[in-house]
């Protein structure tokens, strides 16, 4: 028996596959399967949503706290419903507005039909245009039932993507796209909000002014660049500011900023 | 977002030192394997000559640990998801295979063996030797080679 050595130069134990690219197949593969999984929950979200009768959700979420603010509370409870009045909703006696006491100047629409705003918010607020419009947007995500549809998708999405969350790497990035969708969803919402709490405030003042002052203001003291708003849920402010004006010029409605009412039931003590 | 860049910069760094030692690891295998051709192994249990012609028999083996990257795991895990082959992986069975061969081979060249016969190797996984849990989860491998060197009469 003799034996002959022979090098063999190819290896064929491994694939000669590029890892990166096949990282990056894969990744973006995911990317497509969250984005469809996120318009079909979204999908199923926004009918279901439709069933929920208000009364229920009210019983279940709006409670009757006693508020730090009350006389400024009713006030602006009163300014809700003369806003909800001009706007398509026949659920107004459901709406309801509580002050909350937050370092962070905000407002938020949340499940139940409450709006909820903080007493720093009303420190910043210079007129009463100024602060029908944010009410405004905010009763337009209530009147279309976004916080609802918000919740119901993201439990729905939560739901799914538990799946993959054996994997904690792989589950982080299927969060981050799925967050990602669910941002620039977000945005347009805001975007839609924001204009239909224009036709509200023209409807209730016949003078769509205050519509743009807060976000003026904000973006003085905002240094943030461009880029950030592509991480957040709203858009940035100068296109918001943009879209509005832009709006108004279109429906030809009234604007004139020195017609706009002072502000007068925010009480003293918030003021401080 | 900083958890992202975080994760994107470490996989980064991940490839790209996993991807050096990869190719050293192979030249430096490469090298040794055109050395150690001069000595057989073979898989059979039988002896190749007749015994009476045996100087000495002797067991040789031994063993590597070789561990993962960062990204190969990231990319195993991915690739768990959708199935297939693990492209990763194979890379590193195969180098852990090698390299204990070639240690073993060593060892044979000091007891100046002429052929190892009955070649086996032993693989095992030993992951999760520390913790049990997800987080703690190292893809890392080790490969027992052995067999019995034998030395013929001149």
């Amino acid at each position: 028996m003799k034996y002959t050595p022979v090098d063999i130069e190819e290896n064929v134990n491994i694939s000669k596959v590029s890892p990166l690219v096949q990282a990056f197949q894969i990744m973006a593969g995911f990317f497509i399967v969250v984005a469809a999984l996120f318009v079909v929950c979204s999908i199923f979200a926004d009918f279901i949503v439709q069933y929920i009768p208000i009364e229920w959700e009210h019983k279940l979420f709006v409670k009757n706290t006693k508020s730090k603010y009350p006389q400024t509370q009713a006030k602006l409870n009163e300014l809700v419903q003369g806003l909800c009045k001009k706007t398509k909703s026949k659920n107004c006696k459901y709406y309801k507005l509580n002050i909350i006491t937050c370092k962070q100047p905000n407002a938020y629409a949340s499940l139940g039909g409450q709006i909820l705003v903080t007493d720093s918010f009303l420190k910043f607020i210079k007129s009463e245009n100024e602060l029908s419009f944010v009410l405004s947007h905010e009763l337009s995500h209530i009147i279309n039932k976004d916080p609802e549809k918000n919740l119901s998708r993201q439990i729905l999405m939560g739901l799914i993507l538990s799946i993959f969350t054996q994997d904690a790497k792989v589950a982080e990035i299927m969060n981050y796209s799925a967050n990602n969708v669910t941002l620039a969803y977000s945005r347009e919402v805001e975007k839609r909000a924001d204009l239909e709490a224009v036709e509200t405030i023209n409807n209730y003042y016949g003078n769509t002014a205050g519509s743009i002052d807060l976000f003026e203001r904000i973006m003085k003291k905002d240094k943030n660049p461009e880029i950030f708003y592509y991480f957040s849920t709203h858009p940035p402010y100068q296109s918001r500011i943009e879209n509005i004006k832009n709006y108004i010029k279109e429906n030809n409605y009234f604007y004139n900023s020195s017609q706009k009412r002072p502000i007068k039931f925010v009480e003293k003590k918030i003021k401080k | 977002m900083g958890e992202i860049i975080i994760s994107i910069i470490l996989l980064l760094v991940a490839f790209s030192s996993g991807t050096l030692i990869e190719k050293r690891h192979y030249k430096s295998i490469r090298q040794r394997e055109k050395a150690y051709l001069t000595i057989p192994i073979l898989t059979t249990k039988e002896l190749p000559v007749e015994s009476d012609k045996i100087e000495s028999v002797q067991l040789v083996g031994d063993g590597v640990v070789i561990a993962g990257d960062h990204f190969k795991m990231f990319l195993a895990g991915l690739i768990n998801l959708v199935g297939g082959r693990i492209t990763t992986y194979e890379s590193l069975i195969d180098r852990a295979r090698r390299e204990a061969t070639l240690r073993m081979m060593k060892k044979a060249r000091l007891v100046n063996a002429d052929m190892i016969i009955n070649f086996r190797i032993e693989t095992s996984n030993i992951n999760s030797i520390q913790d049990n849990s997800e987080k703690h989860k190292n893809a890392a491998i080790e490969a027992f080679a052995y067999g019995t060197a034998i030395r013929v009469k001149k």
